[in-house]
């Protein structure tokens, strides 16, 4: 009775463990699927938030994860316990497996004792490693490799203080340049730093706008224009006192007139100009009497003339204005612009650009791409044009020959004969159209080549 | 009800052996078609036998009927044979001096009937057994009469020949428990017929078991146990034969009728007993499966071109539909059966 009663407890034990075998296997059967979404989403996001997150800590990652991880293992319980089996179906599927003619059912009702604990137990079921480790894996790669794999982090760029466009830098230059050598006055380079900061004083984002560099260049312009002008008029200025200076004896009255006029007027533009020079300066040209430059002193009159040159040269010198105008230095590098601009036009006019000649914000010619993407450019280098010498090898295509002379005609005598002699003379290929062709054809002949 | 002792079991598994040792001294050869027959009779149910002549037929319902000393009675089916040739009929008869009609019975009221090439008689007639087969009476002129009991019809049919037959209806195949296809002997078991029998002489057959002892098996199988997990196949099984059940059903045009699983409950149950076990199981339902289900499946058009046979859909059957109701998960694989 013992006995029975032994088998009957090592029979619902195994019929416990089998059941939870089946079970386990269900559950992991429903979880598979929400796993692998689970850890490549959750990858996803880690490579986004290593990427994103300057200062990433995986202290919530992994609190957050295991969350996820127990949700999801709750959620595949409660889809895989609608076919959980119970330890009695269990023994069913070892009677079943093993071919025990229902006794542990008919044992369970009472009817039969309990059988034996046979020595090879089997409950008809094995693991199916495959498909059971795979999902794991895959999320185990998955989430590996996103924890793993090397992310730089993006740059902030958001927090680098922006670059501010080089027209203002060049602007600040100049006005630093010119403060320093004291060759403007002072309200003018105010004023332009005020504008200059009221440009700079809006959100950093707009820097590059439209209207702000339409602004900046509108600015340039005009600070350009004042530049050109004072350092044209104090030329013009100091060559009429250097004239009058140098040929005051020899110089017609007609000559000296138009020469103090050319004097008068440059002083009279730079005391209208918006960008003065410098007070004293000014006030040294006002002081001035042309017609009694005798009375000066050699010296004073030739420092100055220095002073005139050396406030020119500072003008032409600002940054502002390189690469514009027609000013000593910065002329080169105009013409350099302008020879790169040219580039290819025959009579050294600018080429009239498909696209416009460009604005403040981007150059001449069409816009890169505006059809599509742009190929790379596989044959980079220089390209050559290469003439076949040998007409073996000649393309199609090639000029091979060009020779001025007439199509070689047979003039053999043809037609009606009469005693041996030929009549008339050969035409070439005009006896096929002339002979065989229907009037109306020979019309239409005619007609094409009139 | 109370359920089969083991000692009940024992015993009567002893006196079923009996029979099927004396059953293979009338048929030699044969022994997986006695067991059959035995699990029939067991489950009080109706056989069919179809087989070519000549194969013993005849001579182990002769048999069996010595053998278990019940009173048995041919009818041969011929087309020409009417219901009340079998069933009996009402006699004009003088009774105390005034004449009235007094029924007399026909070959039906007996225990055991051979209805020799039953397909040969008309569907009236055959359609006269239908009653006799399943509610065990025969009623004539508005009067039941009650048949003897045990009463088994035990039909044969040729299936060749088939020129002026009737082919039985679904409704009265549906009441045979079993259609056994009886097949040839191989040669060991032709020398040994030829060795023991003459030709035109009957087997020496003692009775084995009395008629008393033999209703009380039949009762005793009714007390065999049908686990509920096995009622639980039967059912799926059943219900698998039906068109979209099941993917082995795909060229069933018509299914199993309940009839059938109280049939394969019946036989499984019989079986068991044969076995000397106290509860019928899987291995019973599927050992008579076919024989209780190849005659109650109709197979579509497509199959019948495919030269599908109903054993062929059955045996797939058998091995789609698992022991245990619960599916296997995805991450489990059936391994082979101890």
């Amino acid at each position: 009775m013992n006995g029975e009663h032994s088998n009957d407890n090592q029979w619902r034990k195994l019929a416990s463990q089998v059941s939870s075998k089946i079970n386990l296997a269900w559950w992991l059967d429903k979880l598979s699927t929400p796993l692998l979404i689970a850890a490549l989403a959750g990858s996803c996001l880690i490579l986004i938030a290593r990427r994103e997150l300057t200062d990433f800590s995986w202290f919530y990652p992994s609190i957050i994860g295991a969350i996820i991880l127990l949700a999801i293992g709750l959620l595949s319980w409660w889809r895989a316990r609608g076919n959980f089996e119970s330890p009695d179906h269990a023994l069913v599927r070892m009677e079943a497996s093993m071919k025990m003619c229902n006794k542990l059912s008919a044992a369970k009702q009472g009817l039969t004792p309990w059988p034996a604990i046979p020595k090879v137990l089997n409950d008809g079921t094995r693991w199916r490693w495959p498909r059971l480790l795979s999902p794991p894996l895959a999320a185990l790669i998955l989430l590996g490799a996103s924890i793993l794999l090397p992310v730089s982090t993006r740059s902030n760029a958001g927090d680098l203080p922006m670059d501010e466009p080089q027209a203002w830098k060049d602007l600040e230059a100049d006005i630093e340049s010119l403060t320093q050598e004291e060759t403007v006055e002072k309200d003018y380079l105010e004023e332009l730093e005020e504008r200059i900061e009221q440009l700079r004083g809006q959100n950093q984002e707009e820097w590059y706008s439209h209207s702000s560099i339409e602004a900046t260049d509108a600015l340039r312009e005009m600070h350009q224009g004042e530049l050109d002008k004072m350092e044209r008029n104090l030329r013009r200025a100091e060559q009429a006192l250097e004239s009058l200076q140098e040929n005051s004896g020899e110089m017609s009255d007609q000559s000296r007139e138009r020469i103090l006029d050319a004097f008068s007027e440059a002083l009279e533009q730079l005391e209208q100009g918006k960008m003065k020079p410098n007070s004293e300066l000014l006030e040294k040209i006002k002081a001035l009497d042309p017609e009694n430059l005798a009375q000066l002193e050699p010296q004073q009159l030739e420092q100055l003339r220095e002073s005139m040159k050396q406030s020119a040269k500072n003008c032409a010198q600002c940054q502002g204005g390189a690469g514009k105008g027609p000013s000593q230095d910065g002329g080169a590098s105009q013409d350099w612009l302008d020879d790169l601009l040219n580039e290819g036009s025959d009579n050294g006019q600018p080429q009239e650009r498909e696209g416009g000649k460009g604005g403040v914000n981007r150059g001449p010619g069409s816009a890169p791409g505006v059809l599509g993407q742009i190929s790379p450019d596989v044959n980079s280098g220089d390209l050559e044009g290469l003439q076949s010498e040998d007409l073996s090898k000649s393309l199609p295509g090639d000029l091979l020959e060009l020779r001025d002379s007439k199509h070689d005609v047979d003039k053999t005598k043809v037609g009606l004969r009469a005693g041996g002699n030929v009549d008339n003379e050969s035409e070439g290929g005009s006896r096929v159209w002339k002979e065989s062709l229907l009037p109306s054809e020979k019309r239409a002949l005619k007609n094409f080549f009139k | 009800m109370e359920h089969a002792s083991e000692t009940e079991v024992t015993d009567a598994g002893k006196h079923v052996r009996s029979l099927s040792n004396a059953l293979q001294q009338v048929l030699f050869g044969q022994e997986e078609l006695i067991q059959l027959v035995l699990t029939g009779i067991l489950a009080r149910g109706h056989i069919l036998l179809e087989g070519l002549p000549g194969l013993g037929k005849t001579e182990l319902v002769k048999g069996l009927s010595r053998i278990l000393q019940l009173e048995t009675r041919r009818v041969q089916f011929t087309p020409d044979l009417l219901p009340g040739d079998i069933t009996g009929n009402p006699v004009l008869q003088e009774k105390e001096g005034k004449r009235q009609f007094v029924f007399q019975p026909g070959p039906l009221f007996t225990n055991i009937v051979l209805a020799d090439e039953i397909n040969r008689a008309s569907p009236k007639t055959q359609s006269a057994l239908l009653e006799a087969m399943q509610e065990r009476r025969v009623t004539v002129l508005g009067e039941s009469h009650q048949l003897p009991s045990p009463f088994f019809v035990l039909a044969t049919q040729n299936p060749i020949e088939l020129e002026g037959t009737y082919p039985l209806p679904e409704a009265q195949l549906d009441r045979f428990l079993f259609k056994l296809e009886i097949t040839r002997n191989d040669v060991d078991t032709l020398e040994r017929i030829v060795t023991d029998r003459d030709l035109g002489s009957e087997p020496d057959v003692n009775p084995i078991m009395e008629a008393s002892t033999f209703i009380d098996v039949l009762a005793l199988v009714r007390r065999i146990y049908l686990p509920d997990v096995v009622a639980n196949y039967i059912a799926r099984l059943v219900d698998a034969t039906h068109p979209g059940q099941s993917e082995s059903a795909g060229k069933i045009k018509f299914g199993a009728s309940p009839r059938a699983a109280l049939s394969l409950a019946a036989a499984a149950k019989a079986r068991a007993l044969m076995n000397e076990r106290t509860h019928a199981s899987f291995e019973d339902v599927k050992f008579i499966a076919p024989s209780v289900l190849r005659h109650r499946i109709i197979l579509d058009y497509n199959a019948r071109v495919e030269g599908l046979t109903s054993n062929e859909i059955i045996s797939l059957l058998l091995e789609e539909i698992p022991f245990q109701a619960g599916k296997n998960p995805r991450t489990l694989q059936q391994s082979a059966s101890s």
